[in-house]
């Protein structure tokens, strides 16, 4: 690496003021030359930057330093005071592009620029226990820092961008098809599916599969995010969560439940769908699309799910199975306490008939087919430097970007693939 | 040796779970398997899309529309203007035998019988035999749940109130003479609904009228509904097939519900060809809503009635995997030929 560093000691002479003009300029024209700088400067110098004297230039120090700052690959503050590491944190903070900061201490004097920070990082050793309790997370050594944010940060930010954007989308696929039979149905507010299918959809369906992947889902396993740094830029910047991402789920919903309710709707163009003649009613057409939606959603998050334990089998498997056994017993019982018998039977009536059992399988793999197809066809953002290669099957020699190779190209010996 | 204690006391669990370090299988798509599996199942849906096909199109089906107000040449329905007890009929010839056994539904359009107020307007209580609803209906039946005398209508509600009461009888016209085809009409409606879910009251004095004392008969009903039925004892009170199959909600505005089948004797086979003449006993008003009535003859078979969208999406989805596994394998070929290459 070449870098020049640019000392910031102050000498009684020079003003501060001109100097950090003086070595912004300098930087710029050095800044075309491809190189790397590092800025060093000490607390006494920073202070008269950071609190000027009541002068017409003085305003333009801060912008200035934070300028060079910006265009320095590292910058070492040394013989800080607390107050002055704060006010450093909250300068880049308020800068241009807000970034998020972290900031890592083990003393008393770092707590300030822990609390001040958006990620403070208290590590537990020598000098006391002010900064780990202070902090939002604590670690015992400073090297654990790069587990805590490679492995552990990354695999949080995929989680629960994951877990937002699902709980739009599923709930969006739940609605819309309620929505369209309003047209339907005279605008009358007719439910299409029954009570208890509502009420139970969002906590007894859908949430566990979803909570098994925010706890444990590894998109790319631990190993290779730790060895492969320029892994974490791929969900810098809030990646996932951007409109790109949102609106791609937005749409998927509503062609979801789309496709949901008009296959059903054209299903019952001729709504004598069992072999021996007898008619569907309202209940069996809002049944369909429900057995339809809570299948799509799972298998959803089942084909997003990159890293199977037996938690996320269960989960997954045995939230489709709840939801079979729960219809057949809702179903099966004439419960006294309900005021209508609506749901008796019905999904035990709608099994029987083929012709329902064959639009819920179209159904639901045209609605996961753009997703299939996106895995298919996906290129990988980034190359991984893959260091712990497999042995290699009957693809011959290894290339280091074999674990970012599209679908189509990979061999039996590549490793998993990021997702979005 | 307590500083060592302090120390493994602050650790975290270190579980398989709560490290991240639970056993996992992490899927491996490759080419070699989705490209195969897009075939099978674009395969597999080609032969069901054809199957379905082929079988919805050998489904014959007649309709007729009968609404009064049209001048048509197959009916004089338009007699029936005023749209209450009037009889007509409706003429048809069959050209090719119809295959039995014949379903016969009847349709309306425009009737939204799944409108929110309408279908919460029952009481299912009555509906289970349960004698104490019978002086008490439920407020959901507002306003079916006194008559103007203030007594209890049995069943009450607007479900029960709107059954269709067009009645239906079919002829055949062999050497100038009418000859009835006879319906069957057993088994209509579910079975659950008829054994289950729908109880009569318990005889009183082995009386099913008795059991009704004290009520009276829905507004828009000709008779009571334990005497719905006269030729046939057990199809009274709320077990009758053509009562059940009404009070299951269609799901759409246009709707079809079964009405009869033609099952027995010489028409078990099908409805030979020949001229045909269904009469009708004409009182369901339509037209004050701008709803149309319709009969329906037509087959079943193993996928249901006629309906030509689910073999046409199979295939148009089984074509579409076909497709999308040879864009596959051209992507495949093409950039896996120049990497062996170099």
């Amino acid at each position: 690496m070449d870098s020049n560093s640019v000392p910031g000691h102050h000498t009684p002479t020079a003003s501060p003021g001109s100097y950090c003009t003086h070595t912004f300029l300098s930087i710029q024209s050095w800044a075309t030359a491809n190189q790397e700088y590092g800025f060093i400067i000490d607390g006494a110098t920073l202070s008269l930057v950071l609190n000027p004297s009541p002068d017409a230039n003085s305003s333009r120090y801060k912008s200035l330093f934070l300028q060079i700052c910006q265009n320095c690959c590292a910058v070492l503050c040394c013989r800080m005071a607390p107050l002055q590491k704060a006010q450093i944190v909250r300068m880049v903070k308020n800068s241009k592009g807000s970034p998020i900061t972290l900031s890592i201490g083990d003393g008393a004097n770092d707590v300030s620029m822990i609390l001040e920070a958006h990620v403070g990082i208290g590590i537990k050793g020598k000098e006391g226990r002010q900064a780990v309790r202070n902090s939002d997370y604590a670690i015992p050594k400073l090297k654990h820092l790069k587990k805590l944010l490679l492995a552990h940060g990354h695999l949080y930010y995929v989680r629960i961008a994951h877990l937002v954007q699902y709980f739009f989308y599923k709930n969006l696929c739940f609605i819309l098809p309620q929505f369209l039979y309003q047209f339907f149905c005279g605008y009358s507010q007719q439910p299409l599916y029954d009570a208890a299918y509502l009420t139970m959809y969002n906590i007894c369906f859908t949430s566990m599969p979803i909570l098994a992947y925010s706890l444990l889902e590894q998109h790319i396993c631990i190993e290779v995010l730790m060895d492969n740094a320029t892994l974490y830029r791929e969900v810098a910047k809030n990646a996932m969560l951007r409109w790109g991402p949102f609106v791609y789920w937005t749409i998927l919903g509503v062609f979801q439940g789309l496709l949901f309710f008009f296959g059903v709707r054209y299903l019952f163009s001729n709504p004598a769908l069992q072999d021996n003649g007898q008619v569907f009613g309202n209940w069996s057409y809002g049944t369909i699309v429900f057995t339809v939606l809570v299948f799509t959603v799972t298998l959803k998050l089942a084909l997003d799910t990159r890293h199977w334990t037996w938690i996320n089998h269960f989960v997954i498997w045995g939230s489709l199975a709840f939801y079979v056994f729960f219809s057949f017993f809702w179903g099966g019982i004439i419960w006294p306490f309900l005021r209508q018998q609506r749901l008796y039977f019905v999904f035990a009536n709608m099994l029987s008939s083929v012709s329902a059992w064959l639009v819920i399988i179209l159904l639901i793999l045209l609605s996961l087919l753009p997703d299939i197809l996106l895995l298919v066809f996906r290129k990988p953002k980034s190359h991984a430097q893959q260091k712990k290669p497999r042995s290699p099957a009957a693809g011959g020699p290894q290339s280091p970007q074999a674990s970012a190779r599209p679908l189509l190209m990979r061999t039996f010996s590549d490793e998993s693939n990021t997702v979005i | 040796m307590k500083k060592k204690e302090e120390e493994t006391s602050n650790r975290p669990d270190n579980t398989a779970f709560t490290q991240q370090r639970l056993p996992a299988w992490q899927p491996m798509l490759s080419a070699g398997i989705v490209i195969p599996g897009f075939v099978v199942i674009g395969l597999a849906f080609i032969g069901v899309g054809v199957a379905l096909f082929v079988t919805s199109q050998s489904i014959q089906v007649l309709e007729r529309d009968y609404t009064a107000g049209d001048e048509s040449s197959d009916h004089n329905c338009s007699l029936c203007v005023n749209e209450a007890s009037c009889l007509c009929a409706v003429h048809f010839t069959l050209v090719q035998q119809f295959e039995g056994p014949v379903f016969f539904y009847y349709g309306l359009s425009n009737y939204f019988q799944n409108h929110r107020k309408y279908g919460v307007s029952r009481d299912d209580y009555q509906l289970s035999g349960d004698t104490s609803y019978f002086t008490d209906p439920q407020d959901y039946c507002v306003p079916y749940q006194y008559d103007s005398k203030n007594r209890p209508i049995v069943p009450c509600g607007s479900v029960a109130n709107s059954i269709f009461n067009d009645t239906f009888k079919l002829y055949q016209i062999v050497g100038g003479q009418r000859k009835q085809v006879p319906f069957d009409g057993k088994g209509i409606s579910w079975w659950t609904d008829y054994n289950l879910k729908y109880r009569n009251p318990s005889l009183v004095d082995g009386s099913l009228a008795k059991a009704f004392n004290g009520t009276v008969k829905p507004v828009n009903w000709p008779r009571a509904v334990y005497e719905l039925d006269t030729s046939d004892a057990s199809n009274n009170g709320f077990l009758n097939q053509d009562f059940l199959v009404w009070m299951r909600r269609a799901a759409l505005p246009d709707f079809r519900k079964l009405y009869r089948r033609i099952t027995e004797g010489e028409y078990e086979k099908g409805l030979p060809v020949g001229n045909y003449s269904l009469e009708i006993n004409y009182n369901y008003p339509v037209r004050g809503f701008g709803g149309r009535k319709k009969v329906f003859f037509s087959n079943v078979t193993w996928m249901g009635g006629k309906n030509q969208f689910l073999g046409i999406a199979y295939l148009v989805i089984g074509s579409l995997c076909i497709f999308m596994s040879l864009v596959m394998l051209i992507v495949y070929a093409k950039y896996r030929f120049p990497d062996e290459d170099s």
